[in-house]
């Protein structure tokens, strides 16, 4: 009786230790997933603060009308050129803060699953609003990938003249200046 | 920028597939259930046969229905107001008349 006893107590031991892993406790795994989502915040205020900014100076930019060469591009095509531009700025001036937050987000969901076994289906991104994953990843993906395949249409050489100009490469309003161009109407 | 007072706006399958892709985010869903209820832009997203009202003329969007839309996008946080924003800058770029003035509107807003 005592030997069964010795081997059943054996054997919880051995249970224990191969379930805890490399010194993976469970209280372990609670404070991995809080310090996940904790960062995971604090990417998402950065990547909040950082589009608000942008935003604000691509809204208030409206470049003077010497900024644009003369180049032989239809209405159409300087329109692409100016948006695709403008998406290309933007970016740039959020400094990777869009990309951080999604990475943090699927750093989370990944230990949390790896700890807790599951997701949990009510944790969204955290932070001021409850942004969905889809929206931090690909808010406008259809748009920004149609508006590159039509910019990339255009002659390399003036892509490169028109990638050159250094306030293409800083946010600027894109419509405010295919009325600059005499392209759109102006008030 | 000032609203601009619409009317008789319809939109072409070009605005129709960008109103689709702002309405797929879940963000605007809960919205359109809360602040947009009620609002000329749940029959504009929803609606979305888009190229006119029941009556078979097009929408009428005035500085009240901004105002309601401005308020929406302030409470849908930046992350999403900059989705649309792109949205609507390439719609913008490649429209005349009408839906120039509605997609310019949604571009950063009005009225503040």
């Amino acid at each position: 009786m005592a030997a069964v006893t010795k081997i059943v107590i054996m054997c919880c031991l051995l249970s224990v230790v191969s379930t805890s892993g490399a010194g993976e406790t469970k209280d372990d795994g609670k404070e991995l997933v809080q310090f996940a989502y904790a960062k995971m915040t604090q990417a998402l205020e950065e990547a909040d603060s950082k589009v608000g900014v942008c935003m604000e100076k691509e809204k208030n930019t409206i470049l003077p009308p010497q900024v644009f060469p003369k180049l032989p591009l239809s209405k159409s095509e300087w329109g692409s050129a100016l948006v695709y531009l403008s998406f290309k700025a933007q970016t740039r001036c959020e400094e990777n803060s869009l990309a951080n937050a999604v990475l943090a987000f699927s750093q989370f969901k990944t230990i949390e699953k790896e700890m807790t076994g599951k997701n949990s289906p009510d944790v969204y991104p955290a932070g001021r609003y409850k942004y969905e994953f889809e929206t931090l990843c690909c808010g406008s993906l259809k748009t920004e990938l149609r508006t590159e395949m039509e910019y990339k249409k255009i002659d390399p050489k003036i892509r490169q003249t028109l990638e050159s100009i250094p306030e293409f490469k800083q946010p600027f309003n894109p419509i405010a200046a295919l009325k600059t161009l005499g392209l759109k109407p102006s008030p | 920028m000032h609203c601009p007072e619409i009317n008789g706006l319809t939109f072409d399958q070009s605005s129709l597939d960008a109103l689709e892709e702002i309405r797929q985010k879940k963000e605007l869903g809960n919205l359109l259930t809360t602040v947009l209820a009620g609002s000329v832009w749940v029959k504009i997203f929803i609606g979305r046969t888009g190229l006119a009202n029941p009556f078979g003329i097009g929408w009428t969007i005035g500085k009240t229905q901004w105002g309601v839309w401005s308020e929406s996008m302030m409470a849908s946080g930046l992350i999403v107001s900059k989705s649309i924003s792109n949205i609507a800058r390439s719609q913008a770029a490649t429209h005349s008349g009408k839906e120039f003035k509605f997609w310019e509107a949604m571009m950063y807003g009005c009225g503040h």
